[in-house]
Order: C-alpha cells, then structure tokens, then sequence
C-alpha cells in the first residue's frame, strides 16, 4: 500500500494539476465579481451621517436663521466640501425645525422674509415662489411641494443636522 | 444652472425659467501681478460658484472668459461678440469681474473687490462671500424687476 501511495500516473497527474491551476484560474475570475457585487454593502454610509452645525440648541429661536455648514462630497477624482445651508427655528411647540432652503420650483436658495411685501414667509428670488413658515408652497405660486425637512439631533447641546427630506404634499 | 452635463438637461427642460447668464471675466498675466490675479480668479471663482449655488433656477454660470493682460487685440470688441450672441438666447447678461479695467463699463458689468479671502477664517470667509452675493443678488433683482 504504502509503495501504492507514491504511484501517480501520468493521467492522474495531469488531473491533479489541471484540476488545481484551473481552480485557481476560476478563483481569480470569481473573487472580483463576488467583491464587486457585495462592494455596496461594503461602502461606509456617508450620507446617513449627521454633521455638527456648531449652533447651540439654546440659541435658536422662534425666527428663522440660517445656518451655514458643510458637508464633505466624494465625486470620483476630487473631494470637495459641499455648502448647504438650513433654516432653523423652533415653532409654537418648542420643536426644532430645519427647513431646506432650496426652492422645489429650480433650485434656488430661499429667504426668510425675503420679500417686503410678503412678510414671514420664505421667498424665492428667482421666480418669487412663496412658503408658510412651516415649509407649505402657497398655491399660485411656481413651487409645487413644500421645503424639504433636515433630520436633526442634538447632541451636547449642539445642533446636528442630517439628510433632507421631502415631506408631503400641500 | 452651470455650464456642465447634469445641469443641461434640466436647462433645456426649463428654458423658460433661465433668463440670465454669467460670465466671469479673468485675465492672465505673469509678471508682478501675478498673485494678485490668482487671487482674483480665486475669488471670482467662489463668489461665482455661490451666487449660482442661490439662485440655480434663473441663472447660467457660463465659462469664464479669459484674456491675456495687456493683450492688444480688440477685447471690447471680443466681449460684445459675446454678450450678442448669448442675448439671443438670455434675456440678461452678466460679467462678474474683478479687474479694474472693466469697472463701471457698462450696465451687464458687474465689478466686486477682490477680497484675498486664502488666509481668512471659514466662518469670516463665509461672510465676506455671503455680503459680496447679497449686493449682486441686488442688482441682479434690479435687471430682473426691470423686465
């Protein structure tokens, strides 16, 4: 037996080492594709983090201001800080809310109060689109859907802010 | 809206909407002016990528426009073929610009300071460009009411 043992034929051989480059052929084909496809569960979720404003809690009031912050955006070869910017308040019942300030119409930036004759409301330079202080689009003008909402925390005492959201329809 | 592919469709859908466009106006030089003028198209630059940033809907940030300092060719005549061929397809035309040879030009010039912001904290730097496109946003609103 044990003289058996050490007996390879030259068909067996051949089986054997086909048999193992070719696994290993196989294995280096397959490895990638298997990374490639399980790569996005992999990736760290930048978008679901929440970023510190660096406005204390205790400082916002029931006025909209606008906070300025920024959030950092990987775009295939360059990696750029993004400006955003959320208008925060605190409404009748002491809840914080941030609103987004882009317009739903094009895009652009909202203002608290930004036009003299339509007072505390958000208004839209660009194609003078209106919203309630809650975020509502008033009806006739070109928006059609409220402000996005940030999600917020707080944390020590500071604001974080984290992905906006749409909210329902007026 | 700026001058790239992801931003042209939503411009060809809503034409309507985009009346203005901008140009920034640099130039290039390489003797003692030139830090002064990397400083400029540093500030252009973010004082552009703002202002567009706040008012996406109505405006196009176009490519700037660069010339060469002391160039002699005719650069008025150069910069009105510009400004005609874009009126024929925006009802406004802005130049932003910081260089002192275009200041109070004309009426689609629009000439800031240039503020060498590099050395400046992130909270004052965000100011100081916060102000500059608050007094453009004025005028532009001035053109815009005009119409």
């Amino acid at each position: 037996m044990s003289e058996n043992k050490h007996r390879v034929s030259r068909r067996q051989f051949l089986n054997y080492t086909l048999t193992g480059v070719g696994g290993f052929m196989a294995a280096g084909m397959l490895m990638p594709m298997v990374r490639f496809a399980v790569d996005p569960v992999l990736q760290p979720k930048a978008a679901g983090e929440f970023v510190n404003t660096n406005v204390k809690e205790s400082d916002i009031k029931e006025e909209p201001t606008r906070v300025d912050f920024t959030i950092k955006q990987k775009d295939a070869w360059h990696e750029a800080e993004e400006p955003k910017s959320a208008w925060v308040y605190k409404n009748e019942k002491g809840e914080i809310v941030a609103l987004s300030p882009i317009c739903k119409h094009l895009g652009c930036t909202v203002n608290w109060n930004g036009d003299k004759s339509n007072p505390n409301m958000f208004f839209c330079p660009c194609h003078g689109g209106l919203y309630e202080k809650n975020g509502d689009n008033v009806p006739g003008t070109p928006p059609s859907a409220p402000l996005d909402e940030y999600e917020y925390k707080i944390q020590d005492g500071f604001l974080y802010l984290g992905k906006a959201k749409p909210r329902g329809g007026a | 809206m700026k001058w790239q592919m992801v931003d042209i469709d939503s411009f060809l859908q809503s034409r309507e909407y985009v009346d203005t466009a901008v140009v920034p106006l640099l130039s290039v030089s390489f003797d003692e002016e030139l830090k002064r003028n990397a400083s400029k198209a540093d500030f252009i630059k973010i004082v552009s990528q703002e202002l567009e940033r706040q008012l996406k809907g109505r405006i196009m940030l176009l490519p700037p426009f660069v010339s060469l300092k002391n160039d002699d060719i005719d650069l008025d005549k150069l910069l009105k073929k510009w400004k005609d061929t874009i009126k024929q397809h925006f009802q406004h035309v802005i130049f932003l610009t910081c260089e002192e040879r275009w200041r109070k030009e004309g009426d689609e010039f629009i000439w800031i300071p240039s503020i060498p912001i590099e050395h400046m904290d992130q909270d004052v730097k965000r100011k100081v460009v916060q102000d500059q496109i608050e007094q453009i946003m004025n005028i532009l609103l001035q053109y815009w009411n005009r119409t």
